[in-house]
């Protein structure tokens, strides 16, 4: 199942890793979520972003991992 | 309580009240998590316990040690959202070490407070979608951690 994990550092720092996404899904996810939290607000820049396609062609799920250090 | 002063916290000026309020709560956890004692009052001049002022309710209350008239200790620093929906900051700092711990304290906080924001708007945003979430407590490295399944 996909899922978001959000780190929050004792320095106030913010790191979400979204894993379990098909393709590129996980960048709609991403997009959508950021367009969330503006709506309340929350304006963040992002500082670091990686993503690991780790989509594998077998029976095995697909997966895709994206993460996000926000400064 | 005449003592007991406001002051209005500029530089989260965007977030929704609502959300302010909650990243009050992340953020005390958080700060907690450092060693600052968390309640959910702050003391006054005299050592009466405060829980509201001027019509706004303390979220939390950061570091409250004792009355205000003893100098040396700290009476807390009370977090609120005011009726602007601005962070505002209550307490009785009188001395200059309390000034001193007062300014200590808002540092930390401000430096959490935006994280704690994100934290906490996340997690409003998967209960309003109905999503399951877990909130995991990292003691050792005194971190907040959010799992959602999404």
């Amino acid at each position: 199942m996909a899922k978001e994990i959000v780190t929050l550092t004792g320095d106030g720092k913010v790191g979400t890793e979204m894993i379990g996404f098909k393709g590129k899904s996980c960048l709609k996810a991403a997009a959508d979520i950021a367009a969330e939290l503006e709506r309340l607000g929350v304006i963040t820049e992002v500082a670091d972003l990686r993503m690991k396609d780790t989509t594998e062609v077998t029976e095995q799920a697909q997966q895709t991992a994206l993460k996000v250090e926000r400064g | 309580m005449s003592h007991i002063k406001k002051e209005t916290v500029r530089g989260f000026d965007t977030v929704h009240p609502v959300v302010l309020a909650e990243g009050i709560k992340v953020a005390a956890q958080l700060l907690s998590l450092q060693g600052v004692p968390v309640t959910n009052f702050i003391y006054d001049w005299n050592g009466n316990k405060v829980t509201e002022f001027s019509g706004m309710k303390i979220i939390c209350g950061l570091d409250a040690q004792a009355k205000a008239s003893t100098s040396s200790k700290f009476a807390g620093m009370g977090l609120a959202v005011d009726k602007n929906g601005k962070l505002a900051i209550v307490g009785d700092f009188y001395s200059s070490q309390q000034k001193q711990r007062a300014k200590e304290l808002q540092k930390q906080l401000k430096a959490v407070l935006g994280g704690a924001c994100y934290f906490a708007a996340r997690a409003m945003i998967a209960h309003a979608k109905g999503q399951k979430t877990e909130v995991k407590i990292n003691n050792e490295t005194r971190q907040l951690q959010l799992v959602v399944q999404m």
